[in-house]
């Protein structure tokens, strides 16, 4: 039978006694040597014994009982396989942290590719489908809440000119956009060539862009594109996206440090960026189907595209490509003209639509 | 036969934790975290508790964490129960769209976080306290919570009053009420730092600072380490035992230098060794003076205070009490 040397407290006083245990299957018996102010032997039950649970080198430590604890320490290393060899003792070690610190570096690189493997599954795969579902499922009356909660937050910041706002909505009334909700259009006098959905139904329009329009099948092209970003809840999609991925990372890695979570931050920016630029491409081809639906000109599309490069042609650099929410505009062109090529071209002129959009202009 | 007169001797504390060690632990507690999408976090403070005072060493014997994974998560149950609460509170203040209803929510919200910190610290001392033995002896926090509670608002105003000149004095009294209510079996402490003395610190600390562009905080630091640890006194049957915390600057541009440089170039997979070496820092330039007797500490009576909700809320501002 294998004898261990440990040292014993009574957890009365801090006095202690050198000692040796010997391991039963039922019990541990603590025999104290000949200068001790202890009892000669005492037994401890092991449903009592409670481990320290934490792997150190050359330091095992058990308390026993209820307060004040009996306590022992004890520094040989094979105290641990003793343990494992009574499978009634099996709370008071760990398999796996026995296996872990046995391999040490390799355990450990072990370890980090699991983490790194777990992290980017849930990353790339489970976590922005499942925000997606929820965003695809999410009951639209919540979504018409939400998208009101949001345009009434930035709506003081916004100079909606009401008469142009009232025209641009008899303008859409005229296509028939196949829009989950009832849409509310805006006119907002601002230089800025812009235009933007938000869920449940708002669409804001900026003059800037508005008056550099010179067709209407530009502007139906417009709405169109704004219109699938609502029908496709690409808001929601974006922030349940955004919102689920940051929270997942900042649970992986806040905890590790600060420059860490710098650097993973920007990483995550970098990945909604495409995610954005994704989005901006599917509603560019719902736009183009909303068109052929109402038979509008789908070269409307195109020119659209043309008003929107002549003004950002300075600030388009190629090495722009990675960091912007949008696709560069070539490149829209290029993806939208090989799908006009595809189709049958059956477009009607639109006579109410023109004489809608020449009174919009003229305001 | 005590014919030799009790001299002054130093006893010296050792930190044996190891990075690649606790890099084990470090890892292995990230994954289960991760996969448990952060549930698990209870459980894992609790083992790099563990692990931290078990590596610690003083003459010749280790500290003991017994704090248990389900304590903790029930204190952490109870914060998450309660920051829920005050979201919700402050989202229904907000989404109203009246302004005054919003002010209210909103100073509530941040009222409440702030008034609540000086319970969590009253329970994070006592959980502590009563978690953590070395020799089978077991700490021991009695403050008074009314008392802390007292104490904290008015340092709080006072601090605001004075543009954050009294938060000096304030922390000073914080560090004398909670060490004077602390006792180790029947060893008790006190904190004996006086509210101008750090004040004049941190003013010399900041002002050398800014005119030595940075170089003078490593001195800064010092002082105020040295300051937080060496007025800390333990009394052992009266007797009275000095603190000692020999550091130069030198060893605080080492020790900051060194953990930036290991954070930043593995983009922080370091961060286990960087824990290692900062509590080595601390605990192996830690020593005590006097006429320490190991053998005649008596265990104090119980206090089972298995409430970790304190400490688990400091933990979510990032605040350790020790």
């Amino acid at each position: 039978m294998r004898t261990f040397i440990v040292t014993y407290f009574d957890g009365k006083s801090s006095k202690s006694s050198e000692a040796t245990l010997v391991v039963f299957p039922q019990y541990w018996k603590i025999s104290m040597d000949n200068t001790s102010p202890f009892s000669n032997s005492i037994r401890w039950d092991v449903t009592n014994i409670k481990s320290s649970k934490v792997y150190t080198k050359n330091i095992k430590s058990f308390s026993y009982g209820e307060y004040p604890f009996q306590y022992i320490e004890c520094e040989d290393d094979l105290l641990i396989p003793e343990i494992e060899k009574h499978p009634e003792q099996k709370k008071l070690h760990s398999k796996v942290d026995t296996f872990l610190h046995q391999f040490k570096l390799k355990s450990i690189a072990l370890l980090m590719l699991l983490i790194v493997g777990f992290s980017a599954g849930m990353y790339f795969y489970v976590i922005p489908n499942v925000a997606e579902k929820f965003a695809q499922n999410v009951n639209s009356k919540y979504v018409k809440n939400f998208g009101d909660f949001v345009f009434n937050t930035i709506k003081p910041e916004l100079e909606i000119n009401e008469e142009r706002s009232k025209i641009l909505q008899e303008f859409a009334n005229q296509l028939d956009l196949k829009a989950e909700y009832p849409l509310d259009l805006y006119v907002v006098d601002e230089d800025a060539i812009n235009a933007f959905a938000i869920s449940g139904g708002k669409i804001v329009v900026y003059s800037g862009l508005l008056d550099k329009l010179t067709e209407a099948n530009q502007l139906a092209a417009l709405l169109g594109h704004e219109v699938s970003h609502i029908n496709k809840r690409h808001v929601l999609k974006n922030v349940s996206r955004d919102l689920s991925g940051y929270i997942f990372l900042s649970v992986v890695f806040g905890d590790i440090n600060g420059v860490t979570s710098v650097f993973i931050e920007n990483a995550h920016l970098f990945k909604r960026m495409s995610y954005s630029r994704d989005l901006e491409q599917e509603a560019d081809q719902g736009g183009l189907e909303l068109l052929y639906a109402n038979k509008v000109n789908p070269e409307g599309m195109i020119a659209l595209f043309q008003v929107l490069k002549e003004e950002t042609e300075s600030e388009d650099f190629e090495s722009l490509k990675y960091i912007s929410s949008h696709p560069l505009i070539n490149e829209r062109i290029t993806y939208t003209k090989e799908q006009i090529k595809e189709k049958a071209n059956t477009f009607i002129e639109n006579k109410k639509l023109n004489t809608v959009f020449a009174e919009l202009q003229k305001k | 036969m005590d014919l030799i007169p009790e001299k002054t001797t130093s006893h010296k504390f050792s930190f044996l934790g190891k990075g690649s060690e606790y890099a084990i632990i470090f890892f292995k507690n990230l994954l289960l975290n991760i996969v448990s999408l952060g549930l698990y976090y209870p459980w894992a403070k609790v083992e790099k508790l563990k692990y931290f005072y078990q590596a610690t060493e003083f003459k010749g014997n280790r500290f003991t964490f017994h704090g248990t994974g389900n304590e903790v998560f029930k204190g952490f149950i109870k914060v998450y129960v309660l920051f829920v609460a005050l979201y919700l509170f402050l989202l229904y203040g907000a989404s109203s769209g009246n302004g005054t209803i919003t002010a209210v929510a909103l100073l509530f919200f941040y009222g409440s976080i702030i008034l609540i910190i000086p319970l969590a610290i009253h329970g994070s001392a006592r959980y502590r306290s009563s978690r953590s033995s070395w020799r089978g002896i077991h700490f021991k926090y009695f403050g008074n919570r009314k008392e802390l509670y007292k104490l904290c608002v008015i340092g709080f105003l006072l601090t605001i009053l004075t543009f954050g000149i009294y938060s000096s004095w304030f922390k000073v009294d914080l560090k004398k009420y909670i060490t004077k209510h602390l006792k180790f079996g029947n060893i008790t402490f006190s904190f004996k730092g006086d509210g101008f003395d750090l004040f004049i610190i941190h003013f010399k600390g900041i002002f050398l600072t800014y005119i030595t562009l940075g170089i003078y905080s490593f001195w800064y630091m010092r002082e105020l380490y040295q300051f937080n640890i060496q007025n800390i006194e333990l009394f052992q049957d009266e007797k009275r035992i000095k603190t000692k915390f020999n550091i130069a600057a030198g060893d605080v541009f080492e020790l900051v230098v060194i953990n930036a440089l290991l954070i930043v170039f593995t983009l922080g997979l370091a961060s286990p060794w960087v824990a290692t070496r900062t509590l080595g820092f601390f605990i192996n330039n830690l020593e005590l003076e006097g006429a320490f007797n190991e053998d005649e500490i008596q265990q104090a009576e119980l206090d089972n205070y298995n409430d970790a909700a304190g400490d688990d809320y400091l933990d979510f501002f990032d605040l350790d009490l020790l």
